[in-house]
């Protein structure tokens, strides 16, 4: 297994799919590590609005609309897709019709997820959901979105949280709260931290801001690397 | 003084012996009849022409062999009365009932069923807004910012149970929603 297919999703909206998609592109840019990049919401097109030519549209609505995700295994190493909120069953429709797993063994590629969750209930309960289905098929990354709070008692206590972790083999990443002021003043321009960064336009503490907040993500990338990423050969 | 078209000498509406002023509002008057008559009679024969008997009979005989063979729709799904009555409760649309029906080679219209569920299940008529008449409300609400009382109308449930399609490969339905999130916790004092 050396090619990595990471799955951003969590059927729950508003959890930092998007959010996390765009940084974990900027990060695999920085890094100079090649990759295909999707992006499945046809109302909210958010990756690729950041990231543009970059990324790929996926058509869930047509019925060979995950093909190109799949097909972009044949080529490329990694491939990183932002799944739509409420799209769950999509997926589990498509991963049955295809056969999944022989599909991704005959490619030499493996499934992680990557599961954004925040204090809200409904987020936790897209885990349930996500792992009755899909069980060890696949990795599990579980995102743990601060942005909105930091309490995240009900998922600490959780079976769910509890399985993941001592039978599915998860591992855990914290996504911390950028400045408000700061993502709109990103999404407003359509920039990602390192170009606006570069960019001079902010203020040089705005600037710092940036790259504190861009270093510890990129620390909380790195520490799952390998079920992020594709193995070096 | 002039003559009666009918040569009678008398008047058609007094019987009076003949006018000068008389006679033309007689004239008149007796063509008005004879076109009545006419017409009447060209009727009468157009009917007889049009339905004949022997037709007439065949249609009444066919008429009451489709009368007897097949029972009314409604008490053909008497049978399933309880099926639906479940799948009611459990918030399927007319329409979702109908397909899963269609599906099974009963036919039903959406309609049908729900005349079906008022009359024998008791339903009671929703008082829940299309989506297209919430919005027609919203929006005539939002350009006439003071509105009647009577056009302020009780919000829509937060959460409907109403599955839009029905899986066609399976007799055995399965519900696609909703899904209320219920997250299961450690018990106390035990620590992952």
């Amino acid at each position: 297994m050396n090619k990595r297919l990471d799955l951003i999703f969590n059927g729950k909206g508003g959890v930092g799919k998007s959010f996390f998609a765009v940084n974990f592109v900027q990060y695999l840019k920085d890094k100079n590590i090649k990759f295909v990049a999707c992006d499945c919401d046809n109302e909210n097109s958010t990756l690729k609005r950041f990231h543009g030519d970059d990324v790929q549209f996926l058509d869930l609505s047509h019925p060979r609309g995950l093909d190109a995700m799949i097909r972009a295994l044949e080529k490329t190493d990694l491939v990183v897709v932002d799944c739509r909120a409420a799209s769950t069953e999509v997926f589990f429709n498509y991963f049955d019709e295809i056969a999944l797993q022989p599909t991704l063994k005959d490619l030499s590629a493996a499934l992680t997820l990557v599961m954004p969750v925040n204090q809200e209930s409904d987020s936790i309960d897209q885990l349930n959901r996500i792992t009755d289905k899909l069980k060890n098929v696949c990795a599990y990354v579980v995102l743990r979105n601060t942005v909105h709070s930091n309490d995240f008692a009900v998922f600490d206590h959780s079976v769910i949280r509890k399985r993941l972790l001592r039978e599915l083999g998860a591992k855990e990443i914290t996504m911390s709260k950028l400045q408000p002021w700061l993502v709109e003043e990103l999404s407003h321009n359509n920039l990602t931290i390192t170009p606006a960064v570069a960019d001079g336009h902010l203020h040089l503490l705005d600037r710092q801001r940036l790259q504190t907040w861009q270093r510890k993500f990129y620390a909380e990338i790195e520490s799952v690397a390998d079920l992020l990423l594709p193995v070096k050969s | 003084m002039a003559r009666c078209a009918w040569s009678c000498g008398k008047c058609c509406q007094c019987e009076a012996p003949l006018r000068a002023q008389c006679c033309v509002r007689c004239c008149v008057t007796v063509a008005l009849a004879v076109h009545q008559l006419v017409a009447s009679a060209i009727n009468f024969i157009m009917n007889k022409i049009v339905i004949s008997p022997d037709a007439l009979n065949r249609f009444r005989l066919a008429a009451s062999q489709v009368a007897r063979g097949v029972a009314p729709r409604v008490s053909r799904w008497l049978i399933l009365k309880d099926d639906i009555a479940a799948l009611r409760k459990r918030g399927f649309s007319y329409r979702a009932i109908s397909e899963l029906l269609s599906q099974n080679g009963i036919s039903a219209s959406p309609p049908g069923l729900m005349r079906f569920c008022r009359s024998v299940l008791k339903e009671k008529r929703s008082h829940k807004l299309s989506a297209k008449r919430r919005a027609d409300n919203a929006s005539s609400s939002k350009s006439a910012p003071i509105a009647p009382a009577k056009a302020t109308l009780p919000p829509a449930p937060a959460t409907t149970s109403k599955p839009t399609t029905v899986p066609a490969e399976t007799s055995a339905f399965v519900s696609r929603g909703p899904r209320i999130a219920k997250v299961e916790m450690l018990p106390p004092g035990e620590e992952i």
